[in-house]
């Protein structure tokens, strides 16, 4: 079965150069563009590695009153408590967090969650994608 | 028968009787000895009488009974020698015993005849035997014997001229017998002389002993003895006998013609004076009591040293034959009085300078005793300086010599004679002497010899004796070996007195003068006069730097004439400073230029450098070196110098080392007074400050408000008891006594007494802040903290007195209180959301620790006035709606906003500055307005009513103020509260908004870089070789990199500078931060080929109070640059130490580096370093180090960077051999300590 990578960004620009490279090794990709259709996304398929923006749109099953800086936050925490019905992948899954959101408790905060990885925006592409190319394929 | 007169006349003339008689009478008064007269009488009666043999018999002297023939003519020896008869046997003996003449005709028919067989073989006849009779004294007989055939009838004419012979021969005999007694007698008398006067010491008292004898041997009446003073030409009476000594002096022995007494010296032989009146000599007119003499020269070794001179007053009463005796004697006289004249000179020689320590009066008295002993009174002393010369030192007769200073050069006179000789040398005639240099000086004095005496010093003729003379004859041997010793004498006591003089100066100046310098130029000085050399150089050698210190202390004419104070120069490989590494003093006596160490020297001269040496330029022959060692260390260097080569003996090596010692222990004693001084002066001031510190001591025991006792802990019924011996007014009042003087300790301690001892043993001997309890008189029990220290232990290590300094904890158990709830207020304030929330826990606290009414006000924003918001206690909270007041009124709440002071007001009733209608509402009697603080700046104002608290007010005011304190406490927390939560709002904003710039920033970024990635990915996939198209994507993405690393300077620096006070410390691991950061740079480097090296002291550092995020941003800043600025292959060093309470990290890299006067400039922003390598790009915003400085300086730290050519070799440094550059970064442990 083929190595899965799901990408949780509203800038699909910014995420899709990754794809032909990760393709190229073999690991199949998707993209939600916000809190919704990443729990879709999740409730369908089983991913071996999530990136995730901090900031989103939080879509309705995260909640509309959740501010966007706060959105991936709370999606995350709500994946960890296994708080999504249905999951097909697991709320232990690898965590990848690609972020412009500079919080002096961001930090902080990946570390309870169990982030694999936190890469501050701008983020240099070879750097990116090899470290998710050797999470997914465990090299 | 009796013949007739005329008859005998006829008859005698007829046989030439009577001029027989007359000759034989003649013979015997000119006075011949006794054998003359026994022949003449026997030849005479054979052959002027008609016998043919004649013979005398005498007595024997030694048996006088036996009787021996004395003389014979006609009888043979044979006979003669046989003739041996006693008194009274036969013919000759009966005559002798009887004195009777016998006649016998025919001996044959005599039958008491005796020697028939004899008689018969002479032939002899007849024999007349008459005897030799003086008075009753018979002699013995002579006999007169005929020859022949016929018998002899002897006639009476024969027998009265046989007995006339007799009788004259017997008188003859007799008067012999008495002289021979008389010479006996005289023999005696000398022989009595030698004896007595060997017995006796002194030339007076041999004098005085044998002059009485000697005018009784001559016969004389008087006498005297004189000895010769040639130096003065007279006499020098000794003794006399029956005379006048004074008459003698008057004597005079100036020329042949002027006294017969002169005319003896010179001549040197005895004369008799039969009558001084007929004696054209004699002078003394007058003197009609003498008019015969006798003089006897005293004569020893041929030379005349005095008279004998005897005079009576009778005409001619010396006999020639009596001059023997006395010359002999005088001779006698001349020995021992020499002999005593030495051995008294002698035994004073042992004790001449035992008494005199003063130089020049041994000098003095070396040339009195010399000139006394000789009688001259020209003696001089001469004494060798340090060029050799001779200086007149001191002087007898001479007086024009004292007048100049006369010296006698060196090589040069007599004195050089006996420099050679090492001798004594005596010249004769010394006016004519050519090599006498000062033959004007004796010209008039008709000296004549000359001796000239060395003196001797460790083997060296260091003075010289000049002892002259004008008498006429050579000086004994015995005088100049006396005077040798004298000299010798004399030499030694002079360097004695000198090495004690120079000691003693030394040691004066030891004792007095404080300046070494001083101290060391004496010695200096000393060391050349006694051992004569010159110059003298010393040196003080540190031996911890191990170096000399000039300039030299010297002495001697020489170095000041020639300068050579400032010649001196030390190489470290000069011959002084290798004789201190030696460790060893040298004694060169010649050949300096051939010494080991001078070769040494010479080895190190720089080639074509002639250097002349000090030696070779003063001409130096001999030298000495010593080196100054006291106890072991090596204080300096002495230098003796002499232009002539020496020999050192034994003795003088010793005096060098002496002076040696003494500089040596000169120099330590100064620096040990320098270093005692330095402590004295410590000393002082510790002192001083001591005695103010009791003054201060005695005050504050007496003024603290604390307790303080003293205990002395006895031994009471062998039970230790301590009592208090001192106690201060404070400690009287808390335990509520009038005198604890002398109470036990126990009373007052209770239990807690054993608690403090143990305490006080297991702390050894020292607690402080032991939390106990006293008792009160009363006996409540008062909480107090006790500070305990052991005074005095005795022996046995027992504590013998304490001095313990009570707190009463009374008041400080309240403030604690009030403390522990600040702090819960404070506390419950940071956790509280709204300010009403805050409010209501302060007045919680405050309610807690007793305080139940008060009232918060708050200054509105225009700051005109101020506003009541929060109120509690009944009365106050009817203030709150009303309470407005103006800031510029005369309101206690005004002025304290105003002056930004709290106040106290103890009767608010009285106090003009409190609203009355307001006091009576709130019912209000005490006060305390504190205003809130928000960085001096007053926001508001805090009111606590203090009505009920009148004890407080009136009690301790210390504690009052404590509590006041307490109370601005809780209005500082107040005031952060309002001040925090007014910010809150909008540094949360600003936050949130600059985080959502940043957001809006960067993700296009993103989109970009990420963009370019996969460009780039795909075009590596198609084109692979196109490095065209590679390097533009490449800066592309450097580009989209730098314009994120601008944007997130420019975010931080704007957020840095609002936020530097919300800084957010933690504690934390510094070097973690430091390690992460360098890790992160670790891939960048290593493509260019650089480590990045981070140090073990980073590692090391302890946990500290920062920000983290800007810390990291400041490492991340430095390493960055680090990186881009160091050269390939070079590495980055990352090193860190603790200065005090903060910590110094040093960031140092290898690489093109930081002209001096950017230091600065590269701090204030938007700057980048003017050196640039050509050969790349450096990309670059030149924010990040005035943000890295923003946020050192936001932690109360400092930044500074430092760059130098990292190859030392100036030779070496080239174009791109770099420059090493360190960034310091200082921070404290804790800014907010700072």
């Amino acid at each position: 079965m083929p190595k899965r990578i799901l990408f949780v960004d509203d800038e699909d620009w910014s995420v899709e150069p990754y794809f032909e490279k990760l393709r190229d090794h073999k690991i199949e990709v998707d993209l939600a563009l916000d809190g919704d259709e990443a729990i879709v996304l999740l409730q369908q398929t089983c991913y071996d590695l999530l990136v995730v923006d901090i900031m989103l749109p939080p879509g309705e099953i995260i909640g509309p009153n959740i501010e966007p800086r706060k959105a991936g936050e709370v999606f995350l925490r709500r994946l960890r408590r296994n708080e999504i019905a249905n999951l097909k992948t697991s709320p232990e899954v690898s965590v990848v967090v690609v972020t412009a959101v500079t919080d002096q408790k961001l930090s902080e905060t990946m570390k309870e969650l169990e982030i694999k990885e936190v890469f501050q925006k701008p983020a240099p592409f070879d750097l990116v994608t090899d470290r998710f190319i050797a999470l997914v394929l465990g090299q | 028968m009796t013949i007739p007169m005329d008859e005998i006349v006829k008859q005698s003339m007829q046989y030439h009787g009577l001029a027989f008689a007359k000759t034989f009478s003649e013979f015997i008064a000119g006075n011949p000895d006794v054998r003359a007269i026994l022949d003449k009488l026997v030849n005479d009666v054979v052959e002027r009488m008609d016998i043919q043999i004649c013979a005398v018999v005498l007595r024997d002297q030694d048996n006088p009974r036996r009787l021996y023939m004395a003389a014979a003519r006609g009888l043979s020896l044979e006979h003669q020698k046989a003739f041996n008869l006693l008194e009274g046997q036969g013919i000759t003996g009966g005559v002798v015993a009887t004195g009777k003449a016998r006649i016998v005709p025919n001996i044959y028919e005599e039958p008491a005849y005796s020697y028939h067989d004899f008689a018969f073989e002479e032939r002899l006849s007849s024999l007349a035997s008459i005897p030799l009779r003086n008075h009753q004294n018979v002699y013995g007989a002579l006999n007169a014997y005929t020859h022949g055939d016929h018998f002899h009838d002897f006639s009476e004419e024969e027998i009265d001229l046989l007995t006339l012979l007799a009788n004259w021969t017997a008188f003859a005999l007799h008067h012999n017998e008495r002289r021979e007694v008389q010479a006996q007698q005289r023999r005696n008398l000398i022989e009595e002389i030698v004896r007595e006067t060997q017995l006796l010491d002194t030339p007076e008292a041999t004098i005085k002993f044998a002059l009485p004898k000697a005018v009784t041997l001559a016969g004389g009446d008087s006498g005297f003895l004189a000895l010769v003073d040639y130096e003065r030409l007279r006499f020098e009476p000794i003794y006399a006998h029956q005379r006048k000594v004074d008459n003698v002096r008057r004597l005079r022995i100036g020329s042949w013609h002027e006294g017969i007494s002169g005319c003896v010296v010179r001549r040197g032989k005895a004369e008799i004076v039969d009558d001084v009146t007929l004696d054209p000599r004699y002078k003394i007119r007058g003197d009609h009591r003498i008019l015969s003499k006798l003089l006897v020269p005293l004569k020893y070794q041929e030379r005349v040293i005095g008279i004998i001179n005897i005079d009576s007053r009778k005409r001619a009463a010396f006999r020639e034959g009596d001059l023997k005796n006395l010359e002999a004697l005088a001779g006698h006289l001349a020995l021992t009085l020499h002999k005593q004249k030495l051995d008294q000179a002698y035994k004073k020689l042992g004790s001449s300078f035992r008494t005199i320590h003063d130089l020049d009066e041994i000098c003095s008295a070396l040339v009195k005793e010399a000139a006394a002993f000789i009688g001259t009174s020209a003696v001089a002393l001469w004494e060798k300086d340090w060029e050799g010369s001779f200086v007149l030192r001191a002087c007898l007769g001479f007086e024009k010599f004292k007048e100049g200073s006369v010296k006698i050069p060196a090589g040069k006179g007599i004195v050089a004679e006996v420099v050679a000789k090492r001798d004594a040398v005596l010249i004769d005639d010394v006016a004519h002497e050519n090599k006498y240099l000062y033959p004007e000086m004796i010209t008039h004095t008709n000296l004549k010899w000359l001796l000239c005496l060395p003196l001797f010093f460790a083997n060296e003729v260091f003075a010289v004796l000049d002892v002259y003379s004008r008498r006429p004859h050579r000086f004994f041997e015995q005088e100049i070996d006396y005077l040798q010793a004298l000299a010798s004498q004399a030499g030694v006591a002079i360097q004695n007195a000198k090495l004690i003089d120079h000691f003693n100066r030394i040691a004066e100046s030891l004792a007095s003068s404080k300046d070494v310098q001083v101290i060391l130029e004496n010695i200096a000085r000393s060391a050349m006069e006694v051992l004569c050399a010159e110059p003298v150089v010393l040196f003080q050698y540190d031996q911890a730097t191990k170096k000399l210190q000039p300039p030299p202390i010297f002495a001697g004419e020489l170095y000041v004439r020639e300068e050579y104070t400032e010649a001196f120069v030390f190489s470290g490989r000069s011959f002084a400073e290798l004789v201190i590494a030696g460790g060893e003093s040298r004694y060169i006596e010649k050949d300096i230029e051939h010494d080991m160490i001078m070769q040494e020297v010479k080895r190190f001269d720089h080639e074509g450098m002639p250097k002349q040496r000090f030696n070779e330029r003063e001409k130096i022959q001999s030298m000495a070196a010593l080196v100054l060692r006291v106890e072991g260390e090596i204080v300096g260097l002495m230098f003796l110098n002499y232009r002539m080569p020496q020999k050192f003996s034994g003795l003088e090596k010793k005096i060098m080392e002496t002076f040696a010692l003494q500089a040596a222990i000169a120099i330590k004693n100064s620096r040990l007074i320098e270093a005692l001084r330095k402590n004295e002066a410590h000393l002082g001031r510790i002192i001083e400050k001591q005695r103010q510190n009791e003054a201060y001591l005695e005050s504050i025991i007496t003024n603290v408000p604390d307790p303080i006792m003293v205990t002395d802990n006895v031994r009471e019924n062998g039970k230790p008891v301590w009592r208090i011996a001192i106690a201060n007014q404070a400690a009287h009042e808390i335990f509520g006594y009038e005198a604890l003087v002398g109470k036990n300790a126990r009373e007052l301690f209770g239990e807690q007494m054993l608690l403090v001892r143990k305490a006080l043993y297991e702390a050894r001997g020292e607690i402080s802040d032991f939390e106990t309890s006293f008792l009160h008189r009363d006996g409540h029990a008062i909480p107090i903290s006790l500070s305990t220290s052991i005074l005095e232990r005795d022996s046995a290590n027992r504590i013998r007195k304490t001095i313990s300094l009570a707190k009463n904890l009374t008041n400080r158990k309240a403030i604690e209180k009030q403390l522990d709830h600040l702090n819960r207020a404070t506390t419950a304030l940071l956790g509280m959301a709204t300010l009403e929330q805050a409010y209501e826990a302060v007045f919680d606290n405050l309610r807690a620790i007793g305080y139940n009414k008060g009232m918060i006000s708050l200054v509105e924003q225009e700051r005109r006035a101020i506003v009541a918001q929060r109120a509690v206690g009944e009365g106050w909270i009817k203030l709150v709606d009303f309470v407005k007041i103006d800031l510029s009124g005369n309101n206690i709440l005004a002025e304290v906003v105003r002056s930004g002071k709290p106040q106290l007001i103890e009767d608010c009733a009285k106090d003009l500055r409190c609203d009355p209608a307001a006091v009576r509402l709130a019912n209000v009697k005490a006060q305390y307005v504190t205003p809130l603080l928000v960085q001096d700046k007053v926001i508001g104002a805090l009111q606590i009513d203090l009505s009920d608290k009148q004890n407080l007010l009136k009690g301790d005011k210390y504690f009052l103020g404590e509590c006041l304190e307490i109370l601005s406490g809780f209005a500082n927390q107040i005031a952060v509260a309002i001040e925090a939560d007014r910010h809150k709002i909008t540094i949360d904003k600003l936050r949130l908004k600059l985080a959502d710039i940043g957001h809006e920033f960067r993700s296009p970024l993103h989109l970009i870089i990420s963009q370019l990635g996969g460009l780039k990915y795909y075009l590596d996939k198609q084109y692979r070789e196109d490095e065209f198209v590679k390097k533009k994507i490449k800066i592309m993405e450097e580009e989209a990199f730098r314009a994120s690393r601008q944007m997130k300077n420019l975010l931080f620096s704007a957020v840095g500078a609002q936020s530097a006070m919300g800084l957010n410390l933690d504690r934390d691991s510094l070097s973690d931060i430091v390690a992460e950061c360098a890790e992160r740079f670790l891939e960048t480097a290593l493509k260019r080929g650089i480590r990045i090296i981070t140090y073990d002291s980073v590692k090391k550092l302890p946990p500290m109070y920062f920000d983290k995020t800007q810390m990291e941003q400041v490492f991340t800043n430095l390493l960055d640059n680090a990186v881009k600025y160091s050269h390939l292959n070079q590495n980055i060093e990352i090193k860190a130490r603790e200065v005090g309470n903060k910590v110094e990290i040093a960031i140092m890299d290898r690489g093109l580096g930081i002209p001096e006067s950017h230091y600065e400039r590269i701090f204030q922003g938007f700057t980048r370093s003017e050196i640039l390598d050509s050969t790349r790009y450096i990309p670059g915003t030149g924010l990040g180090l005035m943000i890295v400085r923003d946020f050192v300086q936001h932690h109360k730290g400092k930044i500074w960077v430092k760059s130098e050519p990292f190859v030392k070799d100036p030779r070496r440094i080239q174009s791109n051999d770099g420059y090493e550059t360190t960034f310091y970064v200082l921070l404290p442990f804790n800014p907010k300590e700072v």
